[in-house]
Formats: structure tokens, sequence, C-alpha cells
């Protein structure tokens, strides 16, 4: 016992000596650096001869000359389908589009989903983006169609096949990691401009969920059930389809639903390459500074999301939902609202046109089921009863179908539906406007900003930057070594100095320095503003109900939306880059650690209750300790979204390696774009496994 | 038949030495014998139970057989076919017509409603979907389940999930059931309720049964022949009676000492032979009260309890061998010799 005892205290006491000493280190380099004058650069007799950029571009200009042709008629042929979808979507008559969605999601997720659609389709309409939606919805649409495809279809090979899934998996871990940028560039060349490399570059983007969930979800099945489908003889492909895909459906399903949030977010970034839609009013509004006008496009993508989302979780819900032909009360708002009579009277205007939809769906279904049996029975009895069930059985399709080719004859015989009606439009960009204007020639306003600017400049960011690029890159080198080396030992330490390495002889040393700087100070902010959010949130249920939505959408919101309020505020440049990063990040941070606060089981705070401790006490000495895990993978996930963030801040005035990549962006070089890209990759792929491994230590300890 | 596991079970298989035990083999090259040079033949028709404890190699035996396994070294005959030699048609053809499973943890399809899990082996065959279901739902009555075809199996209890699975292997109409521990996970009232409807169920259909269990009292109760497995061997082989009333080792002895064996043993085991002269005369006296030796004692209690005599026991042809009385009863009601 005694013995045990000595070993559990060690490490903790190692560590903490391990600790004081590194920080020691730190502070002396600090004060070391502090002395040196000029930035200590990579040695140019390695990086000079390792021209990365340039092989890739030879690579590029020789595929190019050889394969253009072909990838310029893949690109005529996604036109084609595109302008076909496009055409559709933006011509129908806009009550027809929204019937469309509105049904597809009452089909799928009930009610509540159908109601969603139909506000986001008024929503869109009303603020006057109509087209733009449409055309982001085409592109989203063609993207994710393809995506799915071939990701289904790489999955399952990859399921069947060891060495395929040994070969594709290290291929999908570079593609998720890599700045979703940095696939416009290598598109713009092989399919020119506009839709077709978004397309592109989004299907190739989106791709890794569908692969990775099916290939997992197939190796899931259990054991079990491939004996018991081998017993019965079933052959290999009687076993994919009857026991394996079906057993997969909700992992794939959860695939999709990724994939779909990923292409949402590169699809508005195509704006770049010339795809039009929501993207180029975002960018529109960047460019001209327009906060209203950038948070109209923001919600409509917003709603797009959330609508996406809803609906493709919903798909793998088994539970059931409340669709025509179900006599089931409907319950919109919670139902502790019940007693409230403003509650019950939307409730209730809701209930009745419910009761006569399905009223009508039914009886449209009986009228026609009626005459369908009266014709078929003329020639055959036996048919005509079983059209006669078969349409009694499916009120709700037959209802769709009468609703939707109603609009449709409406529309071409009666009244011309049109575009959606001017009268119904509203604006939100106006009152935005006029108060950001009040709010930016705001004397204490502006004194807050220029002060945050000033104490995030000269305190963080300012010496941070110096310090990491003076720091001579060996120095550098052997931390990261010793880092990895300590947390997840030698191999690790190796591959760590490989990559950075990679990056040096790049000629990417001081950018790297400069995004990891800027990484670092944001999730630092993150932390301070989060952790005090997270745990008010632990404590507080309600104002956790008040913020979940809000972060929900901030998470959903296309990240480059944030830039606009940033750039208005603060101005452009580095610090506001920061900041938007910041605000970017910080849903994960104040989510894990809510997470984690909540999910300690009861008993571990009774215990502290019955020792009397304080709510400090408790805090400190319980709920933070436990939750650490949860709280690390949270700033863990706050590390790489403020990575991904790297290469949309220079837009409003960031530096380090996103500079890099926009610029080569705005250049079309595609060489220095893919090493700089590279480079974000690399320092994501360290920070990620250390902080996973830190974040595995402390879950073993605490035998989580 | 063998099977060896390990990286390179052929070359291990060569070189074995047959003395060797598996813990030998095991340390020296890292093979696992699961199952060692183990034979036996069951009459059509019969249940042939395999009893062991876990670890024993029992799974691993049936398995082989339907080559969900393969073995090492070895050959199963069904008739004259050699299952062992088919190839991948063939023994897909053999699994979806001549033989099936029921498994330990019920194995049935979350995905699939109740009627569709027991037509599985039917939809493989390619039969329609009219013929499969219904089928399916004689079978379902067969069971007991009628209703509940439309619900999922997570929606059922243990013991009807496990009669879905005793459903869908019958509905194949196999030569051949086979059963892996199919009551182990049921507690024991609903286990004893199955292992009787099991064999009130096999009285009609008389299938040729191969059932694996690690509880001998289920095995004494379920099994025309019994083989007792340790160490991936066959320990003994026999039918219920002979293996409590002549266990071949300790090992077998100490199974059979938890069973009462006036449950298992009959009158012809346990009787004193030759009969006294007393019980000859009132045999002469009144020859139709007399038992036959393939009575159970169970059976007997009554008549032993109300007689004060002894009770004739009489042969086949009805000649007198022996006789059993209250204290051999007694004597066979304490489970240890």
């Amino acid at each position: 016992m005694q013995n045990s005892l000595n070993n559990d205290l060690k490490p903790s006491s190692y560590l903490f000596t391990k600790l004081i000493f590194a920080f020691a280190i730190v502070l002396a380099s600090f004060y070391w650096v502090g002395q040196l004058d000029e930035k200590t650069l990579f040695p140019t007799s390695i990086s000079d001869p390792f021209t990365f950029s340039h092989w890739v571009d030879n690579g590029e200009t020789w595929l190019k000359q050889n394969y253009r042709w072909l990838t310029r008629m893949i690109a005529s042929e996604i036109r084609d389908v595109l302008y076909v979808v496009e055409d559709f979507l933006m011509l129908s008559p806009w009550l027809f589009i929204m019937a469309l969605l509105a049904l597809i999601a009452l089909a799928i997720g009930g009610l509540r989903l159908a109601l969603l659609a139909i506000f986001s389709c008024l929503f869109w309409g009303g603020v006057d983006m109509w087209d733009s939606t449409m055309q982001t919805f085409a592109l989203m649409g063609i993207s994710v169609f393809l995506s799915v495809l071939i990701g289904l279809f790489v999955g399952v090979m990859c399921s069947q096949n060891n060495r395929l899934e040994a070969i594709v998996r290290p291929v999908l871990d570079t593609m998720q990691t890599m700045p979703s940028f940095v696939y416009l560039i290598p598109a713009v060349f092989f399919f020119g401009i506009g839709g077709p490399p978004a397309i592109f570059a989004t299907m190739i983007y989106a791709l890794p969920p569908v692969i990775r969930l099916t290939n997992l979800g197939i190796r899931q099945v259990s054991a079990e059930s491939m004996e018991v489908a081998r017993s019965f003889g079933s052959s290999r492909l009687q076993m994919l389809f009857k026991v394996q895909l079906p057993l997969a459906l909700p992992s794939i399903l959860m695939g999709i639903n990724q994939t779909i949030m990923m292409a949402l977010g590169l699809v508005v970034l195509a704006t770049f390459i010339g795809a039009e839609g929501l993207g180029s009013e975002v960018w529109g509004a960047i460019t001209r500074l327009k906060v209203g006008w950038s948070l109209e496009a923001g919600s409509c993508i917003v709603l797009m999301a959330i609508m996406f989302d809803r609906i493709s979780i919903a798909l793998g819900d088994t539970e059931l939902k409340l669709k025509p032909s179900q006599g089931q009360r409907f319950y919109l708002l919670p139902q502790q609202w019940d007693r409230n009579p403003a509650a019950i009277f939307i409730e209730t205007i809701i209930g009745a046109v419910w009761q006569s939809i399905t009223f009508l769906f039914t009886l449209f279904t009986k009228a026609l089921a009626w005459i369908a049996y009266k014709i078929v029975a003329t020639f055959s009895q036996s048919r005509a009863s079983i059209l006669m069930g078969r349409i009694n059985s499916s009120v709700f399709l037959t209802g769709s179908i009468v609703i939707l080719l109603s609009i449709w004859l409406f529309d071409v015989y009666v009244v011309n539906i049109g575009s959606f009606p001017e009268v119904m439009q509203f604006s939100i960009r106006e009152p935005v406007d006029e108060a950001v204007a009040w709010l930016v020639v705001s004397p204490t306003f502006i004194a807050f900003t220029k002060g945050l600017r000033a104490i995030v400049y000269l305190y963080l960011l300012h010496p941070l930057d110096i310090y990491l690029t003076h720091l001579p890159w060996y120095f550098v080198f052997t931390a990261f070594g010793l880092i990895g080396w300590v947390s997840l030992g030698l191999r690790f330490a190796l591959t760590t100095v490989a990559l950075l390495f990679f990056i040096g002889a790049c000629g990417l040393w001081v950018s790297a320095m400069l995004t990891l700087s800027s990484v670092m100070v944001s999730v630092l902010l993150c932390v301070i503003i989060g952790l005090p959010i997270g745990i008010a949130c632990a404590n507080f249920p309600r104002l956790n109900m008040i913020l979940k939505p809000i972060l929900d959408s901030m998470q959903t919101m296309p990240s480059f939306v944030y830039l606009i309020p940033v750039l208005m505020f603060f101005g452009g440049n580095i610090v506001s880059a920061v900041i938007a990063t910041v605000i970017y990040a910080l849903p994960p941070v104040i989510r894990m650690t809510t997470l984690g606060i909540t999910q300690i089981p009861e008993s571990y705070t009774e215990v502290s209750h019955m020792f009397g401790s304080t709510k400090l006490q408790r805090l400190v000495k319980v709920q933070l300790p436990m939750a650490l895990p949860s709280i690390m993978m949270g700033i863990n996930q706050g590390v790489m979204m403020g990575l991904a963030m790297q290469v949309i801040t220079p837009m409003i005035g960031g530096g380090g390696l996103g500079r890099d990549v926009f610029y080569s962006l705005s250049l079309s070089n595609t060489g220095a774009g893919l090493a700089a890209g590279t480079g974000i990759v690399l320092l994501a792929i360290i920070l990620d496994r250390l902080s996973q491994a830190w974040t595995k230590k402390q879950r073993e300890a605490l035998g989580v | 038949m063998w099977k060896i596991f390990g990286p390179n079970p052929q070359k291990i298989m060569d070189q074995l030495d047959a003395n060797s035990t598996r813990e030998e083999v095991q340390r020296e090259t890292g093979h696992v014998i699961a199952v060692k040079d183990v034979s036996f033949s069951i009459e059509k028709g019969e249940t042939f139970v395999v009893m062991g404890l876990s670890g024993s190699g029992k799974s691993t035996l049936v398995r082989c057989l339907s080559r969900l396994i393969e073995p090492t070294v070895g050959n199963f005959f069904v008739g004259d076919k050699n299952i062992t030699q088919m190839n991948t048609k063939d023994l897909n053809h053999f699994r979806r017509f001549s033989i099936s499973m029921v498994f330990q943890h019920f194995g049935l399809f979350p995905h699939r409603s109740v009627l569709e899990n027991i037509a599985y082996g039917l939809e493989i065959r390619g039969m329609s979907r009219v013929e499969r279901l219904g089928k399916a739902m004689e079978v379902l009555e067969l069971v007991g389940l009628s209703g509940w075809e439309n619900n999922l199996p997570r929606e059922l209890s243990g013991g009807m999930q496990q009669r879905v699975g005793l459903a869908r292997a019958l509905a194949v109409s196999p030569e051949i059931l086979m059963f892996d521990e199919p009551f182990s996970a049921l507690d024991p009232l609903i286990r004893r309720e199955m292992q009787d409807e099991l064999l009130s169920i096999q009285k009609v259909v008389k299938k040729t049964m191969i059932f694996i269990t690690h509880d001998f009292q289920e095995a004494i109760k379920m099994g025309d022949h019994i083989a007792i497995m340790k160490d991936g061997e066959i320990v003994q082989i026999g039918t219920p009676e002979e293996i409590v009333a002549n266990p071949k080792n300790e090992y077998v002895r100490q199974f059979a000492e938890d069973v009462p064996r006036y449950k298992v043993l009959s009158a012809g085991k346990l009787m004193r032979q030759p009969a006294t002269q007393k019980t000859q005369q009132a045999f002469s006296a009144n020859p139709t009260f007399f038992a036959h030796t393939s009575d159970k004692v169970e059976d007997l209690l009554e008549m032993i309890a109300d007689s004060d005599a002894a009770i004739p026991v009489c042969g086949e042809k009805g000649e007198l061998l022996g006789e059993i009385d209250r204290s051999i009863a007694m004597h066979s009601m304490r489970s240890k010799n």
C-alpha cells in the first residue's frame, strides 16, 4: 500500500518539476531572444535547393499540357448539368420550390422540419436573396450528390479490402486537415472558372467523411451478424447488401451529414473562383464593408445549413415522426409554455391547419383511389383492389403529388406566380447598418476597440511574434521534439522534427512561426473567455438553454461571415484577424467545458456536497479536474478551427501561412499555395497529435 | 478433426508430437490447438450434445463442421457428401439447404422485423417474397410468436428473441440443426421452458441436432448422446446414462456428481441382481406388477414409495432380471457415490 502510494505521487511531482523547468527555459530564452535584432532564417543552403513549390508547378504544367482537354471536357459536362439544375430551381415558381422543400422535409423529418423549411424559404425570398440561394443550392446539390456517390463506392471498397484501406486512410487524413482554400487553386487550373471547379473542389474537400464513415460503419457490423449471415449461406454480395450496408446505414448517414456541412462551407468560399451564389453576396458585403448585407447573406447560409443538417440527421433517425394520417397532436413550443395564452393560440392555429391538411390529403387520396379502382376494375378486378390498397396506403405521397401538380398547373394556366413577391420582402440590412453606423462613431466604443486592440497587440501578439520569429529554428526543433518525445515517444518526436524541417525547407519558416503565434494567442483568448462562460453554462441551465442555439448557429455559420463585423469594428490588421479567429474558435471551447462539467457523475458532486464544500471549492477541486479531458478536447478543436481560420483572416489583415495561401490563390500559383497549405496541415497534425496524446493521458489517469 | 489457431497451423500440424499437451504446444510455437483429434458419428434424427466448459473447443468444433471456421485437418461427412472438401458454391448451397444454426446471443438482424429475420435463409435462396413470408409465418406459429411478426427484435424479450432464432433456423427446413449454447443467455426459468419446448418441437420435426452447452444438466436433458470435451479433446462419448453411471475419469465424475442420479439412471442400471427369493415369489404371484429395465428411477418413485417390498424389474421380453427397493432408490438420490 505504502509503495503504491509513493508510485502514485511520483509522476505528478515529477511533472511539476518539469513544468517549472520548462517555464524557466522559456523565460530565459525570452530574455536571450530579446537581445537579438534580426529574425532568424532557416538556412538557405537547405531551403534554396528544396524548391517544393517549383516541383508542384512543373507537375501541374505537365498535367495541364497532357490532360487539360479531359478536365475541360468534364467541366463542360458538369456545367451543363449545373445549368439544368440551376434553371429548374431559379425559373420554377417560388411557391413550387417552397412546397417541394417543405414536403421533403415533412416526409423525412416531420412537421417541425417542414415548418423550418417554409420559414427558411420565406426568409430567403424576404431578404431578396432567392436567386443566390438557389444557385448555392444547385452547387451544393450536385457536389454533395457526386461526393456521396463516389464516397459510398470508395468506402465500400475500403471496407472489403484492408490493403486499399491502408492506402486510403492517410490520404483522407491529409485531405481533411488541408485548408479548404487550397483545393480551389488546382480546380481553377483544370476546370476553368465558375461552377465546375467549385463543384470539383467541393466534392474533393467533402469526400472524406462519407468514405470514412461508410468504411467504419461496415467494419463495425458485429462479427456475430456476419457469422449468422454466413451460416445461412449468404454470398459476399448478399452479405453486403442485406446485412452490412443496412446495418451501417446510421453511420453512413452521419458521414453524409458531415459531408453536407463541409460542402456548404466550401461552396460559399468558391465565390473566389467565380461561382455565383450566397458566397458572392457575402464577399460583396465584405468588399463594401456592409455589415447588414453580410448578416442577411450569412443568415441565409445558416438557415440552409440548419435545414440540411436537420434533414440529414432525421434521415438516420428511426423514431416515429408526425406525418399526415397519424392523428396525433403536434407541439411546436416547449410543453411548459402550455398555459401561456399566446402559445395556446399559435398551437391551435397550427393544429387546425394541420388537421385540415391531413383531412384534405386523406380525402384526395380516397377519391383518387376510388377513381383508379373504377377505371382498372373494368378489365381486372383483382389488380384494381391491389392498386386501391397501394394508393390508400400512401396518403402522403399522393397528397404531395397533388399539391405540387396543382401549384404547377396554377402557374402555367391561371396566373404566373413567378419570383418572390416584393410585397413580402423585408430588410434587415438597413436597421443593422444604422446601428453599426451609430456604434462606430460612439466615442466609448472607439475607446473600447482601440484599447482591446492595443492590449492584444502590445502584450500578447507582438512579443510572441518577435519571440517565435527570432528564436533560432533549431531551438524550436528541439523544443517540439522534446515535447513530442515526452508525450508520444521517440517516433513521434522524429516525425515532428521531419515535418518542421519540411516547413523550413519550403522557405516558410517565418510565416509558420507567425501563424503559430497568432493561433496560440487566439486559443489563449478563447480559453480566457470560453472557460468562464462554459462553467457558467454548466451551473445555470437557463443560460445554457439560451446560449446553445447561438453556439450552434455560430458553428454552422461559414467562417468568413465573422470577418465583416470584426473588420467594421476593429479595422484591417493582425489583431482583427486574431479576434475573428477567437470568435470562430470559441464555440467548441465553451461547449466542451459545459459538457465536461455536466457529464460528471452525480455521485462525485454529492460527495463534495456531503463534505460541505463551497461552490468554489467544488468547482476547483472536483469539477474542473474531472472535466479536464473534455476541456482539453475543446481546446484541441479550438486549435484546429483556429488553424483553419488562418486561410481566411488574410482578407482582414492576417499574416503568416494563411496569407501565403491567399496570395498564391490570387496569383494562381499552385505550387506556393500548396506548400503554404501543407505547412498549415503539418502544424495542425503536430498540434493535434500532441494535444490528443495529452488528453488521452489525462483520460486514462482519471480512468474514464 | 483438428483445428489449430496461429500464423502457420499447417506446419505445426505436420511437426506435431502426438503426446505433447496443449500448453506445451502453445508455449513452444505460439499456436493454440482448439480442437485436437476429435472424431464421432451422429445418427440421423438424434440429438448429439457437445458439452464442455468455456475454452474447451466445443464452439470451434461445431463451427468447423459448417466451416464457419476452416478446420486445419479433418473431414465432415453428411451422408456421402464431404463438406470439408466442398468449394464455395457447393458450401453455400449446403448451408442454404441442409444445415442451419441457432446462436448463443440470438444473432438477430436488428434492422429486420421478426418475420423478415425468420425469412432470411429463404431470401438468401432466392425464394419469392410472398412465398418466403408465408413460410416464415408458419414457423412463427410453431414457436408460438404469432402477432409479433412486424416487431423489431429489440422489442422482444430474451426468450422470445431466441424463439425467433430457432424459427429462423427451422424455416429453411434443414437436415441438420446446430445449436451454439442457445439458452445460456436466458434466465433459468425461461431456459427450462425453452428446453421443454425444443424437446416437443423435436418430437414433431425429428431433425438431426448438434447441441452445444456448458451445462451438464442441460446436456443430460437434451441429448441422446453426449460428448464431453476438455482442452480440445473428447473425454467421453456416450448416452447420458452411460456417462452418469460410468464416468471415465475424475473430470467427468465431477460433472456427474452434480446430477441427481435417479433422474438419469434406469432401473436396469441400479437393480440388485439377481432378484431375491421373496421377489421371485411375489412376481409369480402377481406378474403384472413390475418395472422395466429401461424405466428411469424417477418414474418409479411413486411405486417404490407405496410398496414395502422390493419391486421386480423385468427385461424387454418380460423375464425377471432383478429388483429395486427403497434403499436403492434412496441411495440413488444422493448425487455422490
